[in-house]
């Protein structure tokens, strides 16, 4: 019963915090159902080519989706960090990490009708979902964890923009360990194998985020 | 009641409350000090923002147990793009109102606070006044056993100052109230018994008259030969083409001279430790 009064209760956060956005909350969704179709529409006009499709499906959706993962994080994150008035929001509840992780969820819901049109063309991109999931997580990670590290949140836009470059960079220069981004979906156990070390990293950056959120009224 | 026994409070090395103790019943609390004497730093410790040492008990609860306060942070933003209503129902959220009764809440603080007529205007229309009375409601949404005002007075203007004092007395009638500024003159008018922070000591505490009494037999009115370097120049005015100084001083000046202490005064002496 609490659980799901806190769920609510957090829902309804991310709701007011999102409505006080405006017109910036939009861009998640014009960039799932616009730019990247859009890319892909393109790629497929240039060759008519399935394969090429294909290819171009995979390369976009590592390339935005992750940087899209967290635009409603850094604005939630943003306002509990360089809001005028923030120690408001860590009276009752210090722990920012639920509302977090809704929006998230929130991001994964939105990506789904995107992942069905997909499959429905080429069955196994649903291991691409899987290993998106496991990205964004990570890229949540990382934005939780310098946002409340460096109490700056443009600290956290350019850690997340730099490593979402590097990793693109690394994969052209071949350099493994830092990149996701692969023109080929690994599937089962080769997938898993794949993510393990992007899950792990994914759940320190978590536990060093909830460590210095705890600390941030604190510091101030 | 709320019980503050032995806080203290250090960053790094730096002593910023140092073994404060009071008890606080229904009514209205002035907090004076100067800038860094540690009224936001006892603030943040009473809503448990900071650890400290020593024992904060609101309620017979213990400090980590917060029950219902209403804070207003020296600076306060607004979402642009949320109407006056919506940041008070995102507020009501934060504070865990039961669904049924945010509406009737809402209503109550809009009120209390003249800002009924702008529940529909969004934040980016809002003057700096606005906000402040925004914040203002937030902090009474719930009807909190412990309010707590940072320089609340700041922005507003002169008729929503005084409506604001009116308030000040209502509220401190079912709660207590803690208010901090550096303006003497909001704290004469509507605080009950006045705490007086230096250096992150309780320098004195007390009524208004209590407080004024420090200053008696210290507070004169002397022309501008009279004054001498040693004495602490509170005021000036011109009457009849000369200057004259309200003045504390220890020195002995004929009692024609003398004034009547006010809590100004009394503030200044325990200051400037005359």
């Amino acid at each position: 019963m609490r659980i799901k009064r806190n769920i609510a209760r957090n829902l309804k956060n991310i709701y007011w915090q999102l409505k006080g956005i405006g017109i910036f909350n939009l861009a998640p969704v014009l960039g799932l159902y616009v730019l990247i179709p859009l890319a892909n529409l393109a790629a497929y006009g240039m060759g008519h080519d399935m394969d090429y499709l294909y290819v171009n499906i995979v390369k976009q959706c590592q390339i935005f989706c992750p940087i899209l993962s967290v635009w409603y994080v850094i604005f939630v994150l943003e306002h509990c960090i360089e809001e005028p008035g923030n120690e408001l929001l860590y009276i009752r509840h210090r722990n920012k990490l639920p509302e977090l992780l809704l929006c998230y969820l929130t991001f994964q819901i939105l990506l789904l009708p995107l992942f069905a049109v997909y499959t429905g063309m080429f069955p196994d991109l649903w291991w691409l979902y899987l290993k998106l999931c496991v990205i964004q997580l990570l890229y949540l990670g990382l934005a939780y964890f310098t946002a409340f590290l460096c109490r700056k949140i443009t600290i956290s836009v350019l850690a997340v923009l730099c490593y979402s470059i590097s990793t693109v960079m690394a994969a052209t220069i071949e350099v493994q360990g830092i990149s996701y981004y692969k023109v080929i979906v690994n599937q089962g156990t080769d997938l898993v194998r794949e993510l393990i070390p992007f899950a792990l990293a994914a759940g320190v950056m978590l536990i060093g985020g909830c460590i210095c959120n705890y600390y941030f009224p604190m510091r101030k | 009641m709320l019980r503050i026994e032995d806080a203290s409070k250090n960053f790094r090395r730096k002593q910023v409350l140092k073994g404060v103790s009071c008890e606080f019943q229904n009514g209205v609390y002035g907090l004076l000090g100067p800038n860094g004497a540690g009224k936001t730093t006892l603030f943040r410790c009473i809503l448990n923002l900071y650890p400290y040492q020593g024992t904060i008990v609101l309620d017979s609860e213990e400090g980590g147990q917060i029950p219902l306060i209403g804070y207003l942070p020296q600076k306060m933003g607004v979402f642009p793009n949320l109407t006056v209503e919506e940041q008070l129902r995102y507020f009501a959220n934060l504070k865990e109102i039961r669904k049924e009764d945010v509406a009737d809440e809402i209503d109550r603080v809009l009120q209390l606070t003249n800002l009924s007529e702008v529940r529909k205007v969004k934040g980016r229309k809002l003057s700096g006044g606005m906000v402040r009375r925004v914040g203002i409601a937030q902090a009474l949404l719930n009807h909190p056993a412990l309010i707590i005002f940072d320089e609340p007075t700041t922005g507003l203007d002169p008729e929503e100052r005084m409506r604001f004092k009116n308030l000040l007395r209502e509220i401190g009638k079912e709660s207590i109230v803690l208010l901090s500024t550096h303006i003497v003159e909001d704290v004469e008018a509507v605080c009950d018994r006045i705490l007086i922070l230096k250096d992150g000591c309780l320098a004195a505490k007390g009524t208004q008259e209590e407080i004024s009494h420090i200053a008696d037999g210290l507070v004169y009115e002397v022309s501008k030969d009279d004054v001498l370097s040693e004495d602490y120049i509170e005021k000036e005015r011109e009457a009849d083409g000369e200057m004259h100084f309200r003045i504390l001083t220890r020195r002995q000046l004929p009692d024609s001279l003398l004034q009547k202490p006010n809590v100004e005064d009394g503030y200044l002496c325990v200051l400037k430790e005359i």
